[in-house]
């Protein structure tokens, strides 16, 4: 690759040598340095090679000295491509302003990725980069990746290891998340610096507690209401007189189910309009600068109802060398309303599989189904749909223990506020 | 009355263990299968053609037999020829 540019720079010619000393004429030229390539025989006086155009002036007086005749057949490279085009001022004029523009885009981020993000979505990142200043069109001088990294560390718990950098005019985030963050309340727990308790998450029935450590403050049977004390954090330390001399504060950790009852609502049109496409569609063309997009004129009007697809492409000169111009399509897809109407029989169907998907939901989030009681009623525009569904689910959540202080000597104090 | 030995230049450098492409000017032959010859320290070529080719080196010239044989290129250092090798002899 170097070897053609350097080539194409130069300048190179395919010549013909002819002369009954074309080959001593050849191998003198190779003495002097000339370098010749891709030599094709003629016939025994004559050949065809290329070598580069300022060499022919250095092997003018070995073509003299063995009476050798030599024809320029093509002519390559950037020397001859501008002899060419000399009265041509505006071809360099404006080849000089898109490397200028090429030159000033080469400072700024056009284009963010995102590497290695499963709970993160992309557009969150690109979103909060954006509100760092180091968003797409942010100037590349002012981005200061450690900072960035210790930053997306810090704003995003799931986040445990992140590396940010630019290559070209690119920037890459790269990744690394606790997925098991959810499941990992040991994790929580074991931070010393904070003590923390478990409440109640929603109204419940307790049917079960196991404490590992904390002091349990429900049992089995008790009803429970949102926000409820389940197992304390602070463990209260009472001296001879009963009175309380010091709390010790631990992280509380239990497993607490009870039965919780959800109240299940649905509601299903007895008319309802579906948007069924025609089958007809126009393509326009676009093309972007930043954040402003040109679209080919319409000829025909567009469509009264029509579904749009947009696709574009980024131009990029390299993998990481992206600029703010965009090349696309828009497709509309014109569709129109038809006016269906759900009898009592696809209505319970389609009330059984949102039902059916509403308990696959709650199953996934490890809740027990135990019961469920759903009815449906016809009114005059739509089908209700309403019922209890009685599941049985861990209902703790970790919050930080309120810190006490130590009673003074002949006061007392509350056990929890 | 003194006993002046001859030297052979080749036992010297050969004890020397100096590169005799360098020293001698022997060429050095590289071939790739049977479709790819490079030729370093040559002298010229004295004879071309697609069936045979005769390379001039500073001992001896280099014959080369084949078929389609065409020079990729050719400076002062190198050559590299190209094409369906047959035969490599070495001519006084």
């Amino acid at each position: 690759m170097i070897q053609f540019l350097y080539q194409k720079l130069r300048g190179y010619v395919y010549v013909r040598f002819s002369g009954k000393n074309a080959r001593r004429c050849m191998n003198l030229c190779v003495r002097q340095n000339i370098s010749l390539w891709k030599i094709c025989v003629l016939s025994e006086e004559e050949f065809c090679f290329y070598m580069y155009a300022d060499d022919i002036w250095l092997c003018r007086p070995m073509l003299r000295k063995t009476h050798t005749q030599i024809k320029i057949l093509k002519r390559y490279g950037v020397p001859f491509f501008t002899f060419h085009y000399r009265k041509r001022f505006f071809f360099p004029l404006a080849l000089a302003a898109v490397c200028l523009c090429i030159l000033y885009y080469s400072g700024f981020v056009w284009k963010i990725e995102v590497i290695g993000n499963s709970n993160i979505s992309e557009d969150t990142m690109i979103t909060y980069l954006q509100e760092k200043k180091a968003g797409f069109g942010s100037e590349i001088n002012k981005i200061d990746c450690p900072s960035l990294e210790l930053a997306i560390r810090q704003d995003f718990d799931a986040v445990i290891w992140s590396s940010v950098y630019i290559r070209g005019t690119k920037l890459i985030v790269e990744l690394q998340e606790n997925i098991n963050q959810q499941n990992d309340t040991a994790q929580t727990f074991s931070d010393p610096t904070e003590c923390l308790d478990l409440v109640a998450a929603k109204d419940a029935v307790i049917t079960s507690i196991i404490t590992r450590s904390g002091v349990p403050y429900v049992t089995e049977g008790q009803e429970v209401h949102k926000g409820d004390l389940l197992v304390s954090g602070c463990q209260e330390i009472r001296d001879d007189s009963g009175e309380v001399a010091q709390y010790y504060y631990q992280s509380a950790d239990a497993d607490v189910r009870g039965i919780v009852i959800y109240e299940y609502k649905d509601n299903i049109p007895v008319h309802w309009q579906e948007e069924s496409e025609t089958g007809q569609k126009r393509t326009h063309f676009c093309i972007g600068w930043k954040d402003w997009f040109f679209e080919s004129p319409a000829v025909f009007p567009v469509y009264e109802n029509s579904h749009v697809m947009e696709e574009y492409h980024q131009l990029h000169l390299a993998d990481n060398f992206y600029l703010p111009f965009f090349a696309g399509k828009k497709t509309y897809r014109e569709f129109e309303y038809t006016t269906q109407t759900n009898s009592e029989e696809t209505a319970a169907d389609k009330a059984k599989q949102n039902l059916d998907q509403f308990l696959s939901n709650l199953e996934q989030n490890g809740v027990q189904i135990i019961s469920k009681n759903v009815r449906m009623i016809k009114r005059s525009t739509n089908y209700v749909i309403t019922g209890e569904i009685k599941a049985c689910e861990s209902i703790a959540v970790p919050t930080p223990t309120a810190q006490k202080e130590i009673p003074q000597e002949g006061t007392t104090t509350d056990e929890h506020e | 009355m003194k006993n002046h030995k001859k030297i052979n230049p080749e036992n010297l450098i050969e004890t020397l263990e100096l590169p005799k492409d360098l020293i001698l000017g022997m060429p050095v032959i590289s071939l790739t299968g049977n479709c790819e010859i490079l030729i370093e320290n040559h002298r010229g070529i004295t004879d071309y053609s697609e069936h045979q080719m005769i390379v001039l080196s500073k001992e001896f010239r280099i014959q080369i037999d084949g078929e389609c044989l065409n020079v990729e290129y050719y400076t002062g250092e190198s050559m590299k020829i190209r094409g369906q090798i047959h035969q490599i002899t070495f001519l006084p």
